[in-house]
């Protein structure tokens, strides 16, 4: 065949290469279409949309000829400064990821565990008819919609493994059940309580690029104090780092509440003064509530009669580990140098008993320095709201008996008082088949065989429960118990859209994702999932139909049209509406207007919360129920902020040190950890060491027990024990262990598996109850060389 | 030149069918007359050393009651669980991952050829069906181009397959189908990957320029 057939040849044999060429049969093009000319070569930017944390950060990508292969900040946007952090990069290596479900998948082997191969199976149809009683999922139309009209209680979130807590203390001070927005820009002094804000906070870029703009920015540079037991990337960047006793930061912060206060530091605009402006706070002794005039905050005096009068900073040093003379310094350099705000994060609220009241006291500090409500303070964000899904969701009978059932989680209960949701709690009940069995499971994208402490728990549940259908990018530790698994799009082959959870500075913003490249597989994205599931379920159910028929308004009932009617208030103010929406993929909201009238029942800023005294007198908490919440203090004092020991599972004397779990700058909320980005940076900015976690700890508990660098030890718990490879630093308190989150994959891809170790596993059940909110740092481990 | 031309029908009747056998299992098309056609399309080549492994194929999917087994087999080779044995993605062999510079290289050619993606393939430029079947397509061009005469045009697929074969299908194919050998279960993906590496180490050395 190597030569040409010329045309006088072919002329020649015209005849039997005609009979020859019939021999061809019918094989139809099935992979391949005609097209009439060559797509031109197209290089250009598309703006969409990050999913790596809450903070859905617009973003632009570069894609030429149908390759996404650049992506940057967005700079149409005024909260991220037109920047975005590392892990936004990371998507490229997501999309591209050879370890991506790419197909439907069905189990054939039907036992469930780790030892078992699930032995997969490609399926042409896309959709099982799914009924069943517990979906988490998390989206309006999904998480919301969906469930409802199909009439289940049980839309259970992964939001109490995350920080619920948080939110507390702004509930109780100024009445938002919401992530603060810290004006990191404009503040001069930065008091950090258990967060790494520059590496694993939301919004991660706002924190960093605000950070970033506030220490070279050109104005007066602010001096920055972490207080972790661990020295984070954060406290490694600050100007001081506090390594503090674990779970103890609630002492710190009325420790120096009692400073502010008895040096005469408080803000008089915002918190008021005594009526006789010479009478003082003094150490362990009572005011008198009529010698005192309240401005914008109300129950101080309460406060300091009830809990902070005898709380000094001697006594917060005794509890915390931090010199007296360390507290009282920071206490005085922090209601002078103003605006001076505290930050916190999980370290400080993912504690059962006494982690609201963490929060409670470290966001209350904020406002005794009057940094609450102004330029460089610790406020509320701009409200970024979407427009109104365009028809009502309808209920049938079975519907409304249905979604009327207990939940799962307990939600609702006098249990977990004011609880969204309480993640890990599932587990545990349906287990039990509290308050009855669980037939069906549909997940998408979470993994709390991972992520949840006692990881190992919801093996146990994905084994018991009958089904259960997984959405998701890659073949995760949960999907590996999937009967189903539908391959889900990766952010930048969406339509979806979002704004920041919490802020950074008094801007927020509208992010539109819209897909920069087709989909690489048979995937669909969350919405379209939603779409498909109600499309399908209402040819069953009239009442699902009607949720679902004209979701999209005037603009069709697909991702794209729900997108569009959902975002319309963002985009229809633009001259040129959506089409410019696109273009910009973004829309500033703000600048948010200070206001010190509070959405408190006092209207005021409270340092007695009424918010959770009415939450308590409705629902009937006893005794009995503090007990459960382990909550020790009782009366008043159980409505300020006020520091209660520790709670820890595992007694000190046979488990002497406390395990510190923490997230690293890279970790994609676990989205990440089979990207070669990611694993090659794991720990380099501490340690120089990628592609797996350590178990730091202290060069004195090294000499204790007996443990070299680069050993290899257990680290074991009550729950368990794990094996890792000891690191010996400086930056971890004595008494601690602390390991990077997000390693000891047994799936996830090729490169996440097999490397380092998985904490979660040893890491006990506790919650902080009022929020529902998983402990996360309060398990007691020994450690001794393998 | 009579044979020849019955060699070129040939050619684009092993490599539709090939390109086919690498999808997704579908019963239908593995029981009809997919495996005789493909063994009179390598008998016109005379490429007959698989026709026993052919017939004893032939046997083992007529007694397949459902594509059930080879969906398995399918899915843990190609698709994975996590990893799977044999990426059918080119790039996968020439720069280690998706959508590399080789798979924009294999989109231009299409393009420049007269092809796209198939909107419902939902896969992969470089996946080793769409490559194949981009072989079959530019064997019937040049096919029917000699039917009409059309030499130029001929000569141009012909080239356009030479060069594809060289620059792309040559380059991986023998890889890929090696790592089928080495981790197939069953007697279908053992014989179509041993056709598949044979056939196309015949067509890069007799397509070899001059």
């Amino acid at each position: 065949m190597a030569s040409y057939i010329s045309r006088r040849d072919f002329l020649k044999t015209s005849g039997a290469t005609l009979a020859g060429a019939l021999i061809i049969p019918r094989i139809d093009f099935r992979f391949l279409t005609p097209v009439s000319q060559a797509a031109a070569s197209i290089d250009k930017w598309i703006a969409s949309g990050c999913n790596g944390c809450v903070g859905w950060c617009p973003l632009r990508v570069r894609v030429v000829n149908g390759k996404a292969v650049k992506i940057e900040g967005n700079p149409e946007s005024k909260w991220t400064r037109g920047k975005l952090c590392p892990r936004g990069r990371l998507n490229l290596q997501i999309i591209y990821d050879p370890d991506r479900v790419k197909k439907p998948l069905k189990r054939t082997n039907p036992k469930k565990g780790r030892e078992e191969d699930p032995q997969w199976m490609e399926i042409p149809e896309r959709l099982a008819l799914f009924r069943g009683r517990y979906t988490p999922l998390d989206a309006d139309l999904l998480y919301g919609r969906l469930i409802k009209a199909y009439g289940s209680p049980n839309s259970i979130s992964h939001s109490a493994l995350c920080s619920e807590t948080d939110k507390s203390g702004n509930w109780y001070a100024r009445g938002e059940y919401a992530y603060t927005a810290y004006d990191l820009e404009d503040a001069n002094y930065i008091l950090a309580f258990g967060t790494p804000y520059l590496e694993s906070n939301r919004p991660t870029t706002g924190l960093l690029a605000a950070a970033g703009a506030g220490r070279r920015g050109g104005g007066i540079r602010p001096k920055t104090v972490v207080v972790d037991p661990r020295q984070s990337v954060s406290a490694a960047r600050a100007d001081d780092w506090l390594p503090i006793n674990p779970g103890t930061d609630g002492a710190l912060a009325l420790g120096m509440a009692h400073e502010i206060l008895t040096a005469g530091l408080w803000d008089r605009k915002f918190i008021g003064d005594f009526k006789d402006p010479s009478q003082t706070f003094m150490s362990g002794r009572p005011v008198n509530e009529a010698d005192w005039q309240d401005a914008y905050s109300i129950g101080l005096v309460k406060w300091w009669n009830e809990v902070l009068n005898g709380f000094t900073a001697n006594v917060a040093a005794k509890e915390t580990g931090i010199p007296e003379g360390t507290i009282k310094k920071i206490a005085r350099e922090f209601a002078t140098t103003k605006p001076a705000i505290t930050l916190r994060g999980r370290g400080v609220g993912a504690w059962p008993g006494n982690g609201t009241y963490n929060v409670y006291a470290i966001y209350a500090l904020n406002g005794l320095v009057g940094s609450v409500e102004v330029k460089g303070g610790a406020n509320h964000y701009p409200s970024v709201s979407f427009s109104d899904e365009p028809i009502p969701i309808t209920q049938d009978d079975l519907a409304k008996t249905g979604t009327k059932q207990p939940r799962i989680d307990e939600k609702g209960t006098v249990k977990f008082p004011y609880a969204d949701v309480i993640t890990n709690n599932a587990a545990d009940n349906i287990l039990k088949d509290f308050p009855y069995p669980i037939e069906m499971i549909l997940s998408y994208w979470n993994n709390w065989t991972f992520s949840a402490p006692g990881s190992k728990r919801w093996e146990e549940v994905l084994k018991k429960v009958p089904f259960m259908a997984h959405h998701t990018t890659h073949i995760s530790e949960w999907s590996m118990y999937a009967d189903i698994i539908l391959p889900a799009k990766t952010y930048l082959e969406k339509w979806s859209a979002g704004s920041p959870a919490g802020g950074s500075g008094v801007w927020s913003g509208m992010t539109l994702f819209q897909p920069v490249i087709e989909p690489l597989f048979d995937c669909m994205s969350e919405v379209e999932l939603a779409l498909a599931l109600g499309k399908k379920l209402g040819e069953y159910y009239p009442s699902i139909k009607t949720s679902f028929d004209g979701i999209g308004g005037t603009y069709g009932d697909t991702a794209q049209g729900y997108t569009q009617v959902r975002t319309e208030k963002a985009w229809k103010p633009l001259s040129r509406g959506w089409e410019e929406f696109r273009e910009k993929g973004t829309v500033n909201v703000g600048p948010h207007k200070f206001n010190w009238e509070f959405k408190t029942p006092s209207r005021k800023f409270e340092f007695v919360t009424g918010n959770l005294k009415k939450l308590f007198d409705d629902k009937k908490v006893s005794e009995a129920d503090l007990d459960v919440y382990r909550i020790k203090a009782r009366g008043d004092k159980l409505y300020m902020p006020h520091y209660q020991r520790p709670i820890f599972i595992g007694e000190a004397a046979q488990y002497p040190l406390v395990l510190i779990t923490y997230k690293n700058q890279l970790n994609q909320e676990g989205r990440s950890a089979n990207t070669p980005w990611a694993q090659e940076m794991y720990l380099t900015p501490l340690y120089g060491a990628g592609w797996t976690n350590l178990a730091e700890i202290n060069p004195l508990t090294g000499a204790k027990y007996g443990i070299a660098e680069g050993d290899a030890i257990y680290v074991e718990s009550e729950v368990g024990n794990i094996k890792a490879i000891a690191k010996l630093s400086e930056g971890v308190h004595p008494e601690v262990v602390a390991m990077c989150y997000g390693q000891g994959h047994w799936a996830y891809g090729h490169l996440a598996k097999d490397r380092g170790v998985n904490p979660n596993e040893i890491t006990g059940v506790m919650y902080e109850h009022i929020t529902g909110m998983s402990a996360y740092f309060n398990t007691r481990v020994k450690v001794f060389k393998a | 030149m009579n044979e020849s031309l019955g060699k070129l029908a040939a050619r684009a009747d092993v490599y539709g069918l090939l390109s086919q056998a690498y999808y997704t299992p579908e019963i239908s098309f593995l029981k009809g007359d997919f495996l005789a056609t493909l063994l009179r399309a390598l008998g016109s080549l005379e490429v007959d050393s698989f026709a026993g492994e052919v017939k004893n194929l032939e046997g083992y999917l007529q007694a397949l009651s459902k594509s059930e087994e080879l969906s398995l087999e399918y899915t843990r080779l190609f698709r994975g669980p996590v990893k799977a044995k044999a990426y059918p993605y080119e790039s996968m062999y020439i720069e280690g991952g998706m959508m590399g510079t080789s798979t924009l290289d294999v989109l231009r050619r299409y393009g420049e050829a007269g092809v796209a993606i198939e909107e419902g393939f939902k896969d992969l430029p470089d996946h080793i069906s769409a490559e194949l079947e981009f072989m079959h397509y530019l064997c019937r061009r040049e096919l029917d181009a000699l039917q009409r005469g059309a030499d130029d045009e001929a000569r141009r697929f012909r080239d356009r397959q030479q060069s594809f074969l060289r620059e792309h299908l040559n380059k991986w194919v023998p890889r890929f189908t090696s790592l089928i050998q080495q981790y197939a279960a069953m007697p279908y993906y053992l014989t179509i990957a041993e056709i598949t590496r044979e056939f196309i180490k015949g067509e890069a050395t007799s397509n070899s320029p001059g």
